[in-house]
């Protein structure tokens, strides 16, 4: 379009060639008259055509002329030029304005050729077609436009500065809407005006709602959005003013509204009238035109935040606070005067603002410290409801201050005006009064029955603040002391609450984390942990009278209170435990008290000496005690259990103390749960017996004794019992299994009843007597028990004597309930071996009945027995008068042919090997060395004695093969001179002294009949003779010596 | 006598004021200062369109009554609004391009031809069968397309006042009996007559102020006898031409800036651009 224009402009010049000197002579030529419509022929002959009527005026260049082209037929400027407002077409100059000669008015009319001419005004290739051709003056730094408004350049206006921050977004925002700036880049007329359809009135380039037009060059203090910058608690924009009074006196001033009376810059701000500094509407070095709107503000003056008193003060622009007027002194309207804090906290604008003195001692002496706690700032109030308006959230403020923090506007925050009026002069400028309470319980109406409690500010000198501290506290929930909640400030000897002091010590459990889980809608854990305010809430109405001074409780009784956690314990009412009656108000008061109790631990109410956790039963169960009934005295071992066999013990039974590990009464018992019904005898399941192991087991015996879990499948089960009586039928009945025997309370150390405490095998022989349970075992006689065991460490004694016990688990399954000691003796099912360790190389010899296979066959009254050692010796009920324990009577004849021979004989166990010489008596009755040799001698109980004999023990060890104790290659092995159970040494040591060089040969032959019968006897007395004799002498002489 | 000579000086009157071509206004309908009307269409049903390039609106009424009004911004600042069939043909000078828009105002289809920078300045368009023929105001042309392929079929003028040049040549109407179209030009005051194929036919009118003369000629358009009807975008004066261009009528009224005239049978619409009015008459006297 400007080319065209350009060529249209060429054109006029190029084909008229007339000079612009001859513009005022009329000429009817086409080139002329398309615009002078007046110089038509016929019009200036003053006559109109069949179609026209004659004009008499000039009509070049008004509005319908120039219209009649840029209706869209050659130019297109409907929309630009004339859809809007368009500057004053207008006969009505004002009196101080006067139009320079330059710009010609039509009949003293301002009209389109004021500023405009058809014609060339400059240097089209310099300055532009639109510039150069239409423009009656160069307006590039508002020249055309000042040549009349020439009042502009007064001090007062808007500078006409160049911009130098922000350059390129500036001009193309202005750009976007159709300003400029000037050459230099500087502000000027057309930066805000255009004189064809402006978007706003004034003929302003953009809207002046929300402040838009301004924002385009004023970054700093309104962002892109057309708001006012977030982050520097500047004055609010675009949001209405309330107060139609208010309004009325701004507009006055010849301030400016946006729409619905919503303050914008101009509502401050006159860009061409002012009179005073910043362009204001009214002077503000006094704040008055702060005080315009904010009356109640006023105030300030003498108060402690009149900041004249300051010495030295300054913002942080370097003003006074005579430059900047009271409120200024922290309020700029385009930000806070002073530097802000905390820029990398996300803290509330107001706490920042306020902080903006109160961080340092700079110019206050009240400081505050964000890094301890104070009343929170910046915190949402949802329930906020003061009807009474006495404090104000930041949806107040906000009025005030342009935002809470970047993003959050409309939230109902608590900030530091929330309890402040820092304009006022009220004590620490509060809004309300803090020592009655009212300024705290404006928002914390649920504290507000204090009041009428002991904890109200009427006792409390200084209500709330007795145990609050708002700003800087060191504790969590603004206590003036941490510990104990600071209850304990005034609930000691010598405190505020002296008559209800409370010990720590003797009172429920304290600053510790529940082992039950706690319903926090009812009660208040601190960091997860029992505190003072866990029970009470200090700000509850109190209702002493019941019994529940300041406790959570709410409707529920005390009893129901306790139980809230200690839910198990309600399981007591009813039990015997129950000792509520009239006297007691609760159950759990009969013997706990919450504070002040008789014992730490427990925290029990009754009087007694309490040293351990057993003493809180013994407190009771006592000769003069409640529960006299049930004394325990001596029973279950208790204490320390400082071995534990976790194969024979489960050690989480166990109580601790420390590393301890303790049995103690809770051990078992659970004095709350699983207890008889009152006035009932309890059984073994339900004497408050701990449920756990009642479940556990049943029988609450195994449930620590493990190793005694076989008992159940041994025969001391009194359910296997052949024969049962009453008495067992109610051991049976209550699981009682262990009670047969055992009694946990007031029994031995063994847990056996008193009478046998000294001799545990009478319990055994009573039983297995035929009175006893255990008739079927009648024992008549046993392993001896008189004597002293070698190593009584390795085995099971009763005072380091043997005993049943030694040989015998009575809880064991196995057959005999034999307790067998090695590995050894278990394998080979003979307990024997782990004392009589010697004669165990009798097993696999031919004295090992069991494995001689053709005995049974041969023998009718062979029966196998487990243990080998059984066919020759019997543990219980052998002979009385056999020390080894021999199944026969002892005869008159040597006890060592008696036993061999019993075997030896034809109908019986050894008839493959029978006996026929075995006589050494006779000779032996003469030998005088028997106290020398005496241990090659028996005597009738096989012991050696010098008064014994050679007997089959002399040459013979039954229960070694050979002297090594090596086993036979086979049982069918038939023995010889080296074996068959010889012990081969005697010879040598033994029978060398009588027979001389033929004992190998009678030793050898002892039992061979032909070669007794072939031998001299006679002679062979003599030489025994005669060997004794030189023996006799040898001895004498050695006496001698 | 006396009386036969009144009757017939009378009934000569009469004659001559039957056969006088002119304008009865039915109704004028005024727009806000916030519009700009730029074209009408008749639509068959009785109801008119008229065009706001102002808002990129278009208005139908019935009579005086607006009854619709829909809009879209594609539509703002242009020029002409033209019915073709079942669409609309819009000059888009925003766009430099013609639009051819559905009912909904949806664009179906863009038409636009640039000539080394410049792009198309269309003012109006007439649509012949599959030929669509377009003003190029700013660039003096009359462009051929084909419609249906958007082709450039022929393209004739540029600026100048000789044969088959132009000089802002503005509006158009298509002469059915002679097959030919008829061009405004404003600067060149005159109305040039081009064949279908875009070949030189005739010169009508010229510069001046008497009947047949343009100042400033704008709108134009054809009766249904190929009568010549043309509005002056400054005088508000309409003239009646016969085919010849021979000078019939004018009307009296001032009709403000006229930039547009649109004839459907009887029925006259007349935009008044200066003072943003729409007039609906009827065409009087032709035989």
């Amino acid at each position: 379009m400007k080319k065209t224009l350009l060529s249209f402009f060429y054109f006029f010049l190029i084909l008229i060639g007339v000079s612009f000197s001859a513009e005022y002579k009329p000429n009817p030529a086409k080139e002329c008259a398309i615009c002078h419509y007046e110089w038509m022929p016929e019009f200036l002959e003053g006559k109109g055509t069949n179609i026209v009527a004659p004009i008499k005026t000039r009509v070049v260049a008004d509005e319908r002329m120039c219209f009649s082209c840029h209706n869209g037929t050659v130019a297109d400027s409907r929309i630009r030029i004339w859809s809007g407002d368009i500057h004053k077409l207008t006969n009505k100059i004002p009196k101080n304005m006067t139009i320079p000669k330059e710009l010609p008015l039509d009949n003293g009319k301002i009209s389109c050729k004021t500023c405009h001419s058809a014609h060339s005004t400059g240097d089209p290739k310099k300055e532009g077609v639109e510039k150069s051709i239409f423009l009656r003056m160069d307006n590039s730094n508002g020249e055309l436009c000042m040549s009349c408004h020439r009042n502009y350049k007064t001090e007062l206006s808007h500078p006409l500065s160049t911009i130098k921050e922000n350059l390129n977004e500036v001009k193309n925002s202005l750009r976007q809407v159709g300003g400029k700036l000037g050459t230099k880049n500087n502000v000027n007329c057309m930066s805000c005006h255009i004189p064809h359809s402006p978007a706003e009135k004034k003929l302003l380039i953009y809207y002046i709602d929300d402040s838009k037009l301004c924002s385009i060059c004023h970054k700093d203090k309104i962002d892109d959005r057309f708001q006012y910058k977030v982050g520097m608690l500047n004055h609010p924009i675009n949001i209405k003013h309330e107060s139609i009074e208010e309004v009325k006196n701004i507009l006055k001033k010849q301030g400016i509204y946006g729409k619905n009376n919503e303050m914008i810059c101009l509502t401050c701000h006159s860009p061409h009238k002012s009179r005073y500094r910043k362009l204001l509407i009214e002077n503000n070095s006094t704040s008055e035109l702060c005080f315009e709107c904010h009356k109640n503000k006023k105030e300030i003056f003498d108060s402690k935040h009149d900041l004249r008193k300051v010495k030295d003060f300054k913002t942080k622009d370097d003003k006074t606070i005579t430059e900047k007027g009271v409120c200024g002194a922290c309020h700029d309207p385009h930000g806070w005067s002073l530097e802000l804090p905390y820029k990398d906290k996300d803290t509330d604008l107001i706490t920042k603002g306020c902080m903006s003195c109160h961080a340092n001692e700079k110019y206050v002496k009240k400081t505050f410290n964000l890094d301890k706690f104070s009343h929170p700032v910046g915190k949402e109030v949802k329930d906020f409801d003061d009807k009474e308006k006495k404090l104000i959230l930041f949806d107040e403020v906000k009025k005030f201050f342009s935002e809470y923090k970047k993003g959050v506007k409309e939230k109902k925050i608590i900030t530091c005006a929330t309890c402040h009026d820092v304009h006022s002069k009220n004590q620490m400028s509060l809004r309300l009064d803090a020592k009655s309470g009212k300024l705290c319980i404006s928002c914390h109406k649920d504290k507000s029955l204090l009041e009428k409690t002991d904890h109200g500010y009427k006792k409390l000198e200084k209500g709330c603040l007795s145990c609050h501290k708002i700003h800087d506290s060191d504790n969590k929930r603004l206590l003036v002391k941490d510990e104990n909640d600071g209850c304990l400030d005034c609930h000691k000897a010598d405190g505020l609450a002296s008559k209800t002091q409370i010990s720590i010590k003797n009172s429920h459990p304290y600053d510790m984390l529940p082992k039950m889980k706690i319903d926090e809608k009812l009660f208040k854990l601190k960091d997860g942990k029992i505190a003072c305010i866990t029970c009470h809430d200090p700000h509850l109405n109190s209702k002493p009278k019941m019994g529940k001074d300041f406790l959570r409780s709410g409707n529920r009784s005390k009893e129901q209170f306790c139980i809230s956690c200690h839910t198990k314990q309600e399981a007591v009412v009813g039990t015997s435990h129950d000792l509520k009656d009239d006297n007691k108000k609760t159950y759990c008061d009969s013997c706990h008290s919450a504070h002040n109790a008789k014992s730490e631990k427990g925290i029990l109410s009754l009087s007694y000496n309490y040293k351990d956790d057993n003493d809180l039963c013994l407190s009771c169960h006592r000769e003069d005690g409640i529960g006299k009934k049930k004394v325990v005295s001596s029973g279950h071992i208790m204490g320390e259990i400082k071995k534990i066999s976790e194969q024979k013990i489960d050690k989480s039974l166990l109580s601790k103390f420390g590393d301890k590990n303790l049995i103690q009464c809770k051990t078992c018992h659970d004095p709350h749960t699983n207890g008889p019904k009152k006035g009932i005898e309890g059984t073994f399941e339900n004497s408050f017996i701990r449920e756990e192991l009642v479940l556990k087991n049943k029988n609450i015996c195994y449930s620590c004794h493990k190793d005694k879990n076989d008992f159940v499948e041994s025969k001391h089960n009194p359910k296997l019992f052949e024969q049962k009586d009453d008495s067992i039928f109610t051991l049976i009945k209550t699981n009682n299994l262990c009670g047969a025997c055992h009694n946990t309370h007031n029994t031995s150390s063994l847990l056996l009843r008193k009478e046998y405490e000294k001799d545990l095998d009478k319990l055994c022989v009573d039983c297995h007597s035929y009175k006893g349970y255990g008739k079927n075992k009648t024992i008549s006689s046993s392993h001896r028990m008189d004597k002293d065991i070698k190593d009584k460490h390795k085995y099971l004694t009763v005072d380091g004597k043997f005993s049943c016990i030694t040989c015998h688990d009575s809880h064991s399954k196995n057959k005999g309930m034999i307790r067998y000691y090695s590995k050894e003796s278990q394998t080979t099912k003979n307990i024997c071996i782990d004392c009589h360790n010697d004669k165990k190389y009798v097993s696999d010899t031919k004295h090992d009945l069991n494995k001689l296979g053709y005995l049974s066959s041969r023998i009718k009254e062979f029966k196998y027995t487990e243990n080998s050692c059984y066919f020759c010796h019997q543990p219980h009920n052998y002979a009385k008068d056999t020390n080894l324990m021999f199944p026969f009577t002892k005869s008159n004849i040597s006890f060592s042919y008696q036993i061999c021979l019993s075997c030896h004989s034809k109908e019986q166990y050894g008839f493959k090997k029978l006996v026929d010489v075995y006589d050494h008596d006779k000779i032996f009755k003469i030998f005088p060395f028997k106290e020398q040799y005496k241990e090659f001698l028996y005597d009738d109980n096989n012991k050696h004695s010098p008064d014994g004999s050679i007997t089959c023990s002399t040459c013979h060890d039954p229960h070694k093969w050979d002297e090594t104790g090596s086993k036979p290659l086979t049982l069918d092995e038939d023995g010889n001179n080296k074996n068959s159970f010889l012990k081969i040494s005697v010879k040598e040591k033994f029978c060398k002294v009588c027979h001389g060089d033929k004992a190998g040969e009678l030793f050898d032959k002892f039992h061979d009949i032909n070669f007794r019968k072939s031998r001299d006897k006679k002679g062979s007395e003599r030489e025994i003779l005669f060997r004794l004799l030189i023996m006799k002498k040898e001895f004498e002489s050695k006496g001698k010596k | 006598m006396k009386r036969i000579l009144i009757c017939s000086i009378f009934i000569l009157l009469m004659s001559i004021d039957l056969f006088a071509l002119e304008l009865k206004e039915k109704f004028v309908i005024s727009l806000d200062n916030n519009s700009a009307p730029s074209d009408i269409i008749f639509e068959n049903d009785g109801t008119f369109l008229v065009y706001d390039a102002f808002s990129g609106s278009i208005l139908r009424y019935n009579g005086r009554k607006l009854i619709s009004k829909i809009s879209n911004p594609i539509l703002k600042h242009g020029t002409c609004f033209v019915k073709a069939e079942n669409t609309f043909i819009f000059c888009s000078n925003e766009t430099q391009s013609i639009l051819i828009i559905n009912r909904n105002l949806q664009v179906l289809k863009k038409i636009s031809y640039n000539q080394g920078s410049k792009g198309l300045d269309p003012t109006d368009v007439i649509k012949q069968g599959d030929d669509l023929f377009v003003v190029d105001n700013d660039n003096h042309r009359l462009l051929k397309f084909s419609f249906s392929s958007g082709r450039l079929l022929h393209s004739i003028g540029g600026y100048g006042q000789d044969n088959l040049k132009f000089w802002y040549p503005y509006s158009m109407a298509y002469d059915s009996k002679t097959k030919t179209i008829i061009v405004s030009e404003v600067l060149n005051t005159r109305i040039q007559r081009v064949t279908q194929e875009l070949k030189f036919y005739e010169i009508l009118s010229g510069w001046g102020i008497k009947g047949g003369q343009l100042f400033r000629p704008a709108g134009i358009a054809l009766t249904s006898n190929g009568n010549i009807i043309i509005g002056d975008g400054y005088n508000g004066v309409i003239q009646f031409l016969d085919s010849n261009g021979k000078f019939l009528n004018s009307t009296k009224k001032d009709y403000g800036s006229i930039i547009r005239i649109r004839v459907s049978g009887k029925n006259v619409g007349i935009i008044d651009g200066w003072n943003r009015k729409v007039y609906i008459a009827e065409i009087w006297g032709e035989r």
